[in-house]
């Protein structure tokens, strides 16, 4: 019988973009005996992301800038496969499958040579490169979408404060969502084009509202992210109310929806009055914020999907009163049909890729069930030791900074949280999972199905149940309703919205414990 | 022996050159040796159009060290491979400054201790044409495109055979005699003229050549332009 055999190989000093380490990484997966294969920068999340999956890592002389390659191999010859992951890292195979292709500028002089008349730079690079070109697009009269993260917050400040003054925007960083007139930046749906604005310092927020208004048939001119920082007191809501401004000007946009997470309160107080001066109906969204009486041109809601069909509603000429309490009954209904088979388990575990929805569903879900721990919990008291060992009901968001620093966003590579579903499936403790799965442009080609596989691959006699949101529209490139069927064929409870999918999972369980 | 029958050919490639024997082939492309040492070629493809060189229905299967003749009686001139075009325009100095970068790849940094002395660079780095052959490649050629006189390079045509394989030696000999390969004639057109798609067009046909000697050209045009003293 062949012994596994788990290796790592350092390559010291050598930088790689995480598609090309994801790649690699898919490759070596291809051959026969490897179990395992994963390539990380050795940040301190990784090491102990690989540590947790097995590997040796000493990392007394490593940095962020070193390469790990971890293989895990049932054979002999493990060598040989060190030397063809250097050697795709060299010249990957894929790279054939570009002939014929343009050549894109690789400096912003280079583009704007291109491009000339262009307004907005997006910019997408590791960290500690990304402030430095987005001073430069600044300089250059540009606005920026700064889609990187691990940029510093004394960076953010100088980059807004810079660009306020020149009459500019930085949306960002890690602002991973855009819409400008009408074309998707980053991750995207596919939505219809209409009269809708929306600010918002959240990425997959945005998507959730502007998938929740597409299927209520209403379509968005501008969906301006702001990053999440944006609205805390250091920065103080530059870009924010930079946004707000910008959707008051445009004569096209009837309706401004505001979307995040709580703002600071001198912040929410410049963006409320912001938005009354501009003279436009505005719905706002900021979740788990007190709630507040409506005012004559401002709407308050607290969940993602309330705020789509408050926005509807006003579109429409119908009474937001009225809407807001078929959308309760529908809620209602929703924790109404939590009757499932036996249950075996106290727990439930939100394993998120998008922040915002993690957020929310922790929102929704702690009116049920308490307390809730995770990596981004709703009070810092419940921030979980390790995020990799989830106690209790846990949140987890894999999109946070510790688990893409050097590797790719789950949302556009699956497989690292569909191994912790499996992990969390087979954790005797765990009653119920509560996942999303993110549509449209940027995100995997089919992510459902590292999902599903490892929803089959579970050794637990009364698996989990299973409850999911899958956020997306019928446009989007990765068929919904395929990744619907998808989950469903393994047993996973599809719902129309996160905030519906949290009351369901969350009702499961509280009616267990009642 | 065999006779070949092109149904194109280069304007420079005439019947006199007499009978040629096969030194190397490819899927697409038949490099040959004349009696006096010239290369011409036998090509699938028209982006492929080099001085020298015809376009054919299809090859057959040749050996090394086979002679053959190739028929020019009444085969169409398709292919001008003189550069006698304008000057790239100032505007687009921000695109080809950035094919500089490319001597900041590992594998070509070697040309750079070598950038100011354009003769050394013969023969020297990876590639199965050396790379520096075809930096030397694109400097001519942006030494022809800007009018400066391409004798300051000091490159002797007439010791190219020692220094560099044979058919680097060849481009580089065809370069100074002001005859250059289809891909940079189109480029150079490109940038004299206004359509950036074009050009984004033409310069990724160029890197499309080889693993690295489509970078390494670009950046010895870019240096070449830089150096002219125009821009």
């Amino acid at each position: 019988m062949e012994v596994p055999m788990k290796r790592i190989e350092v390559v010291k000093g050598e930088y790689y973009d995480s598609v090309t380490l994801m790649l690699v990484a898919k490759e070596l997966k291809k051959i026969e005996g490897v179990g395992d294969a994963a390539l990380n920068m050795a940040t301190e999340a990784n090491i102990s992301i690989m540590r947790a999956a097995g590997f040796e890592v000493e990392n007394d002389f490593l940095s962020p800038d070193d390469l790990l390659i971890g293989i895990d191999f049932e054979g002999e010859g493990i060598e040989k496969l060190f030397e063809a992951a250097r050697s795709y890292l060299a010249c990957p195979p894929w790279r054939k499958e570009e002939s014929d292709a343009e050549y894109s500028p690789v400096t912003l002089s280079g583009a704007l040579t291109v491009l000339p008349e262009s307004n907005l730079a997006l910019i997408s690079l590791p960290g500690k490169y990304a402030a430095a070109e987005a001073m430069k697009a600044l300089k250059r009269g540009l606005n920026v979408m700064l889609y990187s993260d691990n940029v510093s917050i004394e960076e953010e400040i100088e980059l807004k404060q810079f660009a306020e003054k020149n009459d500019l925007i930085v949306m960002g960083p890690d602002c991973g969502t855009a819409v400008i007139n009408g074309k998707g930046l980053g991750f995207s749906n596919v939505c219809p084009t209409g009269s809708i604005g929306i600010v918002g310092a959240s990425g997959t927020g945005l998507q959730e509202v502007m998938v929740q208004l597409s299927r209520r048939k209403l379509g968005v001119k501008h969906a301006i992210g702001t990053g999440g920082r944006d609205v805390k007191s250091s920065v103080g809501g530059i870009s924010f109310l930079k946004a707000i401004k910008e959707l008051s000007e445009d004569s096209e946009i009837s309706i401004i929806a505001a979307v995040g997470k709580p703002p600071a309160p001198e912040v929410r107080k410049k963006i409320l009055e912001s938005l009354k001066e501009s003279g436009k109906q505005s719905v706002i969204c900021f979740m788990g914020d007190a709630s507040r009486k409506d005012e004559e041109s401002l709407f308050y809601t607290t969940q993602l999907e309330e705020c789509a069909v408050v926005v509807e509603a006003l579109h429409e000429g119908v009474d937001v009163t009225l809407a807001r309490e078929k959308l309760g009954s529908e809620y209602a209904k929703v924790s109404g049909n939590s009757s499932t088979g036996e249950l075996s388990g106290r727990y439930l575990r939100g394993l998120f890729t998008g922040g915002t929805l993690c957020y929310e569903a922790q929102y929704i879900a702690q009116s049920y069930i308490n307390p809730i721990y995770g990596n981004a919990p709703l009070r810092k008291d419940l921030k979980l030791e390790n995020s990799l060992k989830p106690v209790g009901h846990s949140f987890i968001d894999y999109g946070e900074d510790e688990f893409t620093q050097g590797r790719l966003h789950p949302m556009m590579d699956p497989s690292f949280r569909a191994e912790q579903l499996k992990k969390q499936s087979e954790d005797s403790s765990v009653a119920v999972i509560l996942l999303d799965v993110v549509l449209g442009y940027g995100s995997a080609e089919n992510p459902s199905s590292d999902l599903v596989e490892a929803i089959r691959s579970v050794k637990r006699e009364i698996k989990p149940v299973y409850v999911a949101y899958v956020c997306g529209t019928d446009r989007d490139p990765q068929d919904i309703e395929k990744q619907r069927s998808l989950l469903e064929s393994v047993g996973v409870i599809v719902c129309e919205s996160n905030a519906r999918a949290a009351i369901l999972a969350a009702n499961i369980l509280s009616r267990k414990e009642r | 022996m065999i006779h070949l029958y092109p149904f194109e050919r280069s304007f420079d490639w005439n019947e006199e050159i007499g009978s040629l024997t096969v030194k190397r082939t490819y899927s697409t492309v038949v490099n040959l040796k004349s009696d006096s040492g010239r290369r011409c070629s036998l090509l699938l493809k028209t982006e492929d159009y080099l001085p020298r060189s015809a376009l054919i229905e299809a090859l057959p299967a040749l050996e090394k060290g086979q002679e053959i003749v190739v028929n020019l009686k009444y085969v169409a001139e398709g292919f001008d491979p003189n550069c006698l075009i304008d000057s790239p325009k100032v505007k687009w100095k921000d695109l080809w400054l950035e094919w500089l970068g490319f001597l900041e790849q590992e594998e070509l940094a070697v040309l750079l201790d070598k950038i100011d002395k354009p003769e050394k660079m013969i023969g020297l780095g990876p590639g199965s044409t050396p790379a520096g052959d075809d930096f030397v490649v694109g400097l001519i050629m942006a030494f022809k495109l800007t009018g400066n006189d391409s004798n300051e390079l000091e490159i002797d045509r007439n010791t190219l055979v020692g220094k560099t394989e044979w058919f680097s030696s060849e481009m580089i000999r065809d370069a100074l005699d002001g005859k250059f390969w289809r891909r940079g004639i189109e480029l150079a057109h490109a940038l004299a003229g206004d359509d950036v798609a074009k050009i984004l067009e033409k310069t990724g046909k160029i890197l499309e050549w080889g693993h690295l000697s489509g970078k390494a050209w670009l950046a010895g045009l870019a240096y070449g332009l830089e150096q002219s003293g125009v821009y």
